[in-house]
This record gives C-alpha cells, structure tokens and sequence, in this order.
C-alpha cells in the first residue's frame, strides 16, 4: 500500500518524489530556497507514511469511542444539557487515553516503517542508510544507526509517558 | 442503566424455547453474521483457492518468456548509429491482451501467471508466521499471566525488550545475515514471527492475569484442578477471539513484512540461486526496478498492489466481525443501525437524543401559564412507552406508564431491577442511547423556574428540539445517577465540571461568579472547597455523591431525577445523604422522582409511591397506604422482603421465581407466574391501572375488580393519618412527609 501511494504520487509529479531535496538548484543552509526545497521533498514521504498508520488509530479511537460514550458521565454529560459537541469531547478526552499509551508502540513501528517509504522516495532517511550500510556489509554504520533507533524509542516512549500523566490525572498518583 | 442482560436471560424455568443457556466460560467464537464479515470471507476463501491451485491454473510458467510475442523493443537512449556505441535495445512489456491478461513484464513473462503464482508463497508465509507468532504469544504471555511471580517477570522482560526493538529494522538485518534466508520461505516466516510475536503476547499476560483471578478459575483451583489442565479448558477458550484476532493481525503484518523483504530484494529472487520463490514483493521489486510506475506499465506493479490491498480488506473486515464478538457494544451499534434501518426509523441516532417515533401528533411548547397551586404538577409523564431495538426483535422496557410529578414533592418509583424505572425516567429526558427508542407517550413539562429566568409554560420533552430540550437539561431538570464514580468525568477536575453547567446555562456568570457559586454549592453539601481542585478519583464515594448532588442542584431545578442515589453507599452514609437532600429539598423547593428497589427508604421519604414490574406501573399510592396496605401482590411481596426493625415480629415471604424475561413475558398479568393468589382470569388478560377507592390510589390488579375474592393481606384498612396527603396541601410551607413524620 505504501508502494501505491509513493508510485502514484510519482506519477502525478505534484511534489518531488525523489531525495531530501534539490541536489541541482540549492545550496544546503539556511537560505529560503533550500527549507523550500527540503519541505516540499518531505511531503509525499511523510504523506505516505501518516496514510499508512492512521488506519490503526482510527480503529482504535472508532473502538474505544464506542466504549466511553456507554459511560455514564457522558450521559450525564447530556443531561447536563451541554452542547453535542462538549459532550464528544467528554468522551473523546477519555477515549484518547488508551491510543496515547498505544503511542509508544507505535513509535517504534513509525520508525520501522520508515525503511521502505525512505527506499521507495530516494529520501536519505535513517532507514535509507540502514538499507545502504547493510548492502555494503558496514556494519559499525548498522550498529551506530542501531543505537540511534534506540534513543530516538526511548525518547519518545518517555515523552508519551509524560504525555499521559498530564491528561490523565490517575496516572500521577502512582508517582 | 440499560437492561441488565443478565437479568433477561436467567428465565423462570419453563419459559420459552429460543433461550439459550448461558455458561460464563467457554465463549465459543461464534462470529456475527454481518455483511461485512461475509464478504471479509469471502475474499480470504478465493485468495485460499487462488493460493492453492494458482500454480496449476496459471496459464503460463511465470518463468517462461514468451519469445513469440516478444517483439518491442525499444532504443536505448545514447546507444546505436552515431553514438559510438553498438546498438542497444530494450524490451517493452506488452499491454494485457487476450492471450495475456494483464500483459507482460519486460522479460516478456505473463504478469497474471507470476500474479497467481505469487499468491501461494505470500500467504504461506503470512500464515506459517502468523501460527508460529501466535504459539510463541500464546506460550509466553499465558503462562507468563496465569504463573505470575518471576516467571512473569522474566518472560515479560524478554516481551518488552521484543516490542521495544523496532521490528522491521531488526528483520531485515537478520533476513540480511542469513544468506540462505531467501531461498527457504520457512525460515523467512520464522523471522517474521520472532520479530512480531511480542505485542500479542502482552495482550494476552493482561488478559489472562484478570482471568486468573474469575471465579470459574478459582473455583477449578479449589477443586483441586491441575496448572496445566486449568490453562488448557478454563483459561484458552476464554483467550480464542483474542487469539483469533491477532492471528489475522499478525497474518496482514507478516504478509507485509514478507512484501517488504521481498521488495528490498532480500527473499531470494527467483532468478537468483538458489531460487527463491514468486510472491507479490518480488513483482513489486522487479517493476519498481525497471521503471514500471514512470513508464506507465500499470499492469506490472498495480495487480499485486491491490492483492495486497483486497487481501489487507478481507483481513480486516473479518477481524471487525472479531471486535464486535469482544467488544459487544460495537456489535450493539452496528445491529441497532441495520435494524432501525430496517424498522424504518430514519432519524439518525444522535448522540443524547433518544429517537421519537408516535403516531400521534403533539403540540410543542404551548404558552400556557402553569397554575400558581403550589402543589400543581410539574412533570406529567402520559402514556410513556419504549422499546430497546426495533420491529419484531424490540424488547417492550417500558409500556403504557403515565405518572404525575407534582411539585415539591418527592415521588418514588419501586420496582426490581429491570422492571424500567431508569429507563422510564431517562426516556423522559431523552437521554436514553440507542437502540431506544420511545413510541409512545408524552412528557409534560410545567415550567415555572425557581430562581433564574427559564423557560415558561408547558413543554412537550418529546416533541420539543433539540436546543429547547438542552435549555431544559439540568437547567430545570437535572438527574443524579447511581454510581457517582462512573458519572464525573475521570479526567477533569470537578470545579472544571461545575464550570460546565455555568458556563452553558449561565452564560452571563464571570469566572470568578461561577467560582464562588462552586463553593457556596459544596459549602451546602458540607464538602470542603478545596475539593473543588480534585479530581473524581480522589473523593470517596459518599463524597463524590455529594458533589453529585451539588451539581444537581447547582441551577435550582426545578425536578431532579434521583436514580438509586445511595445504592452504592454504606447505609450511614447513605442516611447522611438522604437528609441533605431532604433538607436541601425544603431550602430549595424541587420536585423529587426518586428511584429505588429499596421500597422501605421510599416509605419514608417519598408522599406518593409507583411500583413498576416488567416495564408496567401496577401500583400507585400515597406512601403510608401503599405501606401499611397494599394493594398489590407485587408490592405485598417486596415489602416482606425486608425486615421491619421495630414492631412485631413476621415472616419473611420475598418473592417467588425471578424478575421476568421482557422478551418473553407471560399473558395476561405479568406477575401472574409468581403470584400466590393468581386467578384464571391473570393469566388471560391484562390488567390496567383504575382508581380504587376514589382517587388517592390505583391499582392492576384483577383481585381488586368485578367483585373477585380480595385476600385478607391485600385489604388491610388505610392508614387513617395519611388520608389526605394527595389533595393538596394547606398553608404551611412544610411538605406532606415532613408533617406525617
């Protein structure tokens, strides 16, 4: 499916599908032409890879919104007369809980997937040199881009378990 | 409270057929026969086929190369005459054509061949990998689960440190370091597993840690059940839709995986030797590389590409017939729109609005001033019918109920669970959430605010919309639900919750008004105002009651809507709160429906008692009567389930048999199978609710009527001090109750 998305955007030829940027008409720094040239190569990619992951969210959050809206403080959410949409976000603040901590997963998957997406644009990603290292047997390179993968999971997997004690305040307690 | 299923299917022996028994273990995965699921089957049964005997079927060799038809050829660019270069030419895949369906890649080899060919090899892998995850999964998270202690610790950490490598990284690298990964398709799904298997595992150490400790489990250990037997025939078939639904997952994750190795060109292609095997990737990697997508080849890389997509989508949709199986809220939702399609409902279910389907027109607000008679109704509920589901399958909750609400008083409404009481009460709020659906009825609302302007004159609930209805919600009718835990929202402080109701309904009230209102509410319902900085975790019970209540009568409304109040609290506390509302009640004036099993509390709280059974009112009178003489068999019976604590001494009757099923209920009286003075006549016809003894009190009961044998219990003389509280009441200011007390 990610091949699809990436082929087809090739196709049309709206954004660059190739490289992180215009290796021919920009100097790398911080000059205007070149952050255009960077965002606009980042666009199909990163396109591509939030289509490919937000199927699952959505499944998760349609799940668990089934779940919440049977609670009862939504209902009296309702009976409190409150607007349709305040009564939506009182679920969907607590719906969101679950997806926030499956967010540390998927990180990790984010990451993952990012191999095939880097290949597939050219884009030199870490994935990319993964790929690359491992085609040319450097391994001290895969073990570097290894340990790189790592802390950038453990940084997130931190960050979302942060996230999560601020919007739930039962999680701070334990603390 | 929606209807307690459990209540419904545990039926007084002897009752219909089509009930199934229910068995709290060994839930057999019987998957809801959607559409959805059907054609989730269905695509996986062709791919099944295809995978089988795609190789046989396949018109050509996906090897063989066509010489015969292979006739383009095209100039490569910079080569040939004047070039220098000897001339150079590349071959070009044919377009589809009869004698090739999808046409040819540029080896001139038959794309629909390669296409049926590839379908084995890719789902051979999904499912080897899938079944060897879901072995690992299953052995390591339940025993990890079921054993605990540091064998859990241990296998949970090996599961952690699985899940937190990034899995596809971590495949390639291996796929890359065994060099005959490529050529063995079982070693590539055994890769796949070992990188997958993880996040199923946990799933299933969580699940089975809340299974260890079920009663079922508990009892098979009493019983002196051995470890491995336990796991096997208590704990598994309970984990199945689990299992079954990561299974899937993982087959769709393993298939992509495959396809991405196999794309990255690490499966062995099958030119290279030893060859490996065709799959979708492979086609996808030999298009991507000779500049399939640029030349515009669709033929070449968009047929595998949609297998993968159509094969993505049977996955799923069966794998939604799963989550609905686990989660029966979702098949809930999805049956309930079907069916209403069905019954031709067409309002859409919105959220907060149960629907409103009647006959009979309604005339909407009418600019009628209510009457000044203190004791004048407030919320006249006429006719009130509703229904869970729709057509043939619809269960009748609440049938034909008709109550008067007068106001200032407090009118109780007694029943067991699932007679409906909650459901009548919120239905009049429409609050009730699919697939309830009112069909009959009209709730009369006779506004005449306490304090703050509000909205004057009668108001048809029913009829009315959707912002006339929320400017009533709370505002002048709020409603206090049994669990205070599960009604405030967990994730927001209460202040911020009172700050709500304000800001909705009080639009004109600064912050700082609607801050010191948010005290002044808790200072009446003796809870410190620091609370108002908690969040609803934080309180006790009988304190988040209270906030409750607070908030109840935050806007002075003019009816609160008490369901089950202190149910859940301990009886000291459950006195405490009792006499706040009382005295709440007298400060502020609202008209109280109280909700109850527990008929004792009610005798002394409520002016005027209704008793439910099975979505009917058979019972109405003033509160004393009603407990000193019953009238009905029903009342007779819950009113000697409870022991009196002074007086003298008698025996405890309770009811025989059970709450009744709804969907299958008796003809003629409801009660009638469990009624010890049942005549013919109850169980032929219904009986309808007629005064008895002029107007204070009405019954429905056949015993009362056409001069039928009234038994000694049910004709105890009336309580002479509480004759007159229905008329209304003289000048004092006290209520009724607080005068016959």
């Amino acid at each position: 499916m990610v091949l699809i998305f990436g082929q087809t955007g090739t196709m049309l030829k709206w954004f660059p599908s190739l490289f992180g940027y215009d290796i021919y008409a920009v100097t790398p720094g911080p000059n205007l032409p070149y952050i255009e040239s960077v965002v606009s190569h980042a666009i199909l990619p990163a396109a591509t890879v939030i289509l490919g992951s937000m199927a699952g969210f959505i499944l998760t959050m349609r799940n668990n919104m089934m779940t919440t809206l049977d609670e009862d403080f939504v209902l009296v959410a309702a009976a409190k007369g409150l607007p349709g949409r305040s009564v939506v976000w009182y679920a969907a603040r607590n719906a969101l809980l679950p997806v926030v901590a499956n967010f540390t997963i998927a990180i990790s998957l984010l990451v993952a997937g990012q191999i095939l997406v880097e290949i597939v644009f050219n884009y030199p990603g870490i994935g990319f040199h993964l790929f690359d290292a491992l085609g040319k047997l450097d391994y001290s390179l895969v073990q570097g881009i290894f340990v790189v993968i790592t802390l950038v999971v453990l940084a997130a997997n931190l960050l979302a378990d942060v996230v999560y004690v601020l919007i739930d305040p039962r999680a701070r307690q334990v603390a | 409270m929606t209807i307690n299923s459990t209540s419904l299917s545990t039926v007084s022996p002897g009752a219909g057929p089509s009930v199934e028994p229910v068995f709290h273990r060994a839930r057999i995965l019987r998957l809801p026969r959607s559409p959805q699921v059907l054609v989730g089957l269905g695509i996986l049964a062709v791919f099944g086929v295809v995978a089988i005997v795609g190789r046989w079927i396949a018109p050509y060799s996906p090897n063989a190369t066509d010489e015969k038809n292979w006739v383009q050829h095209v100039l490569v660019p910079g080569t040939g005459p004047g070039t220098g270069f000897p001339a150079n030419y590349y071959p070009l895949p044919l377009p589809p054509s009869a004698a090739h369906w999808l046409g040819t890649t540029v080896f001139a080899q038959d794309a629909w061949s390669q296409l049926l060919a590839s379908t084995q090899a890719t789902l051979f892998v999904g499912l080897l990998a899938a079944a060897i995850a879901t072995v690992l999964s299953v052995l390591i998270g339940v025993t990890a689960g079921y054993l605990g202690g540091a064998a859990d610790e241990g296998l949970s950490l090996v599961a952690n440190v699985f899940l937190a490598i990034p899995g596809l990284p971590l495949l390639i690298v291996i796929a890359d370091y065994v060099p005959s990964a490529g050529s063995s398709i079982v070693l590539v799904a055994a890769i796949i597993a070992v990188t997958t298997w993880a996040y199923t595992a946990r799933t299933l150490r969580a699940q089975t840690l809340s299974l260890r400790n079920r009663d079922f489990v508990e009892a098979a250990r009493v019983s002196g059940e051995g470890r491995s037997r336990i796991i096997l025939v208590e704990v598994l078939p309970n984990l199945i839709p689990i299992v079954a639904a990561s299974f899937l997952f993982t087959t769709l994750s393993a298939v992509g995986a495959y396809i991405v190795i196999a794309f990255l060109g690490l499966a062995g292609a099958p030119t290279s030797s030893p060859p490996g095997l065709w799959n979708w990737g492979e086609m996808l990697r030999e298009g991507f590389a000779n500049n399939a997508v640029r030349s515009g080849w669709w033929w070449w890389w968009a047929p595998p590409g949609l297998f993968i997509a159509l094969l993505g989508t049977g996955l799923a949709l069966l794998n939604f017939g799963i989550d609905e199986f686990i989660n029966p809220r979702l098949r809930a939702a999805g049956l309930s729109r079907k069916a209403a399609r069905k019954a031709g409902v067409s309002r859409r279910p919105k959220f907060g609005m149960t629907p409103v389907v009647r006959g009979r027109p309604t005339g909407g607000k009418r600019a009628v001033r209510p009457s000044d008679d203190p004791a004048a109704p407030v919320l006249e509920i006429r006719g009130l019918s509703v229904d869970y589901g729709y057509g043939d399958d619809a269960v009748h909750a609440v049938v034909d109920c008709s109550l008067t609400l007068r106001r200032g008083r407090v009118l109780g409404l007694a029943g067991e669970s699932g007679s409906g009481k909650t459901t009548l009460a919120l239905a009049a709020l429409r609050l009730l959430r699919a697939p309830a659906l009112i069909t009959a009825g009209q709730v009369l609302f006779h506004s005449k605010p306490i304090s703050e302007d509000g909205p004057v004159g009668t108001i048809d609930l029913l009829a009315a919309g959707e912002d006339d209805l929320r400017a009533v919600r709370w505002s002048e009718i709020a409603v206090v639900l049994q669990s205070s835990l599960s009604a405030l929202n967990p994730v927001i402080t209460i202040g911020a919750q009172f700050d709500d109701l304000f800001r909705v309904h009080r639009p004109h009230l600064s912050a700082m008004e609607r801050r010191a209102r948010s005290v002044e509410l808790f200072d009446m319902v003796g809870i410190s105002a620091e609370r108002l900085r908690s969040y609803p975790h934080e309180l006790s019970g009988g304190m988040r009651q209270r906030a409750m209540i607070a908030m109840a009568i935050a806007l002075e409304p003019q009816v609160i809507i008490l369901d089950e109040p202190t149910t859940a609290l301990d009886v000291v506390t459950q006195r405490e709160i009792i006499e706040e509302l009382i005295g709440l009640r007298d400060r502020i004036g609202f008209a109280t429906l109280f909700i109850t099993h527990d008929l004792s509390l009610l005798v002394e709280l409520a002016d005027e008692i209704d008793v439910m059974y099975a979505g009917r009112l058979m019972e109405r009178a003033p509160a004393a009567s009603l407990f000193r003489a019953p009238r009905l068999p029903y009342t007779h019976g819950l009113l000697h389930c409870f022991p009196p604590l002074h007086g003298p001494r008698i025996a405890m009757e309770g009811i025989p048999g059970s709450p009744p099923d709804l969907h299958d209920l008796p003809s003629g009286c409801p009660f009638n199978p469990r009624c010890r003075w049942a005549m013919p006549k109850c169980r032929q016809e219904l009986p309808r609710m007629e005064p008895l003894n002029g107007d204070a009190r009405e019954v429905a009961c056949w015993l009362h009527r056409d001069g039928a044998m009234v038994p000694a219990e049910l004709a105890l003389p009336e309580p002479a001090t509480m004759q007159g509280s229905v008329s209304p009441p003289g000048p004092s200011a006290r209520p009724p109750h607080e005068v016959g007390r």
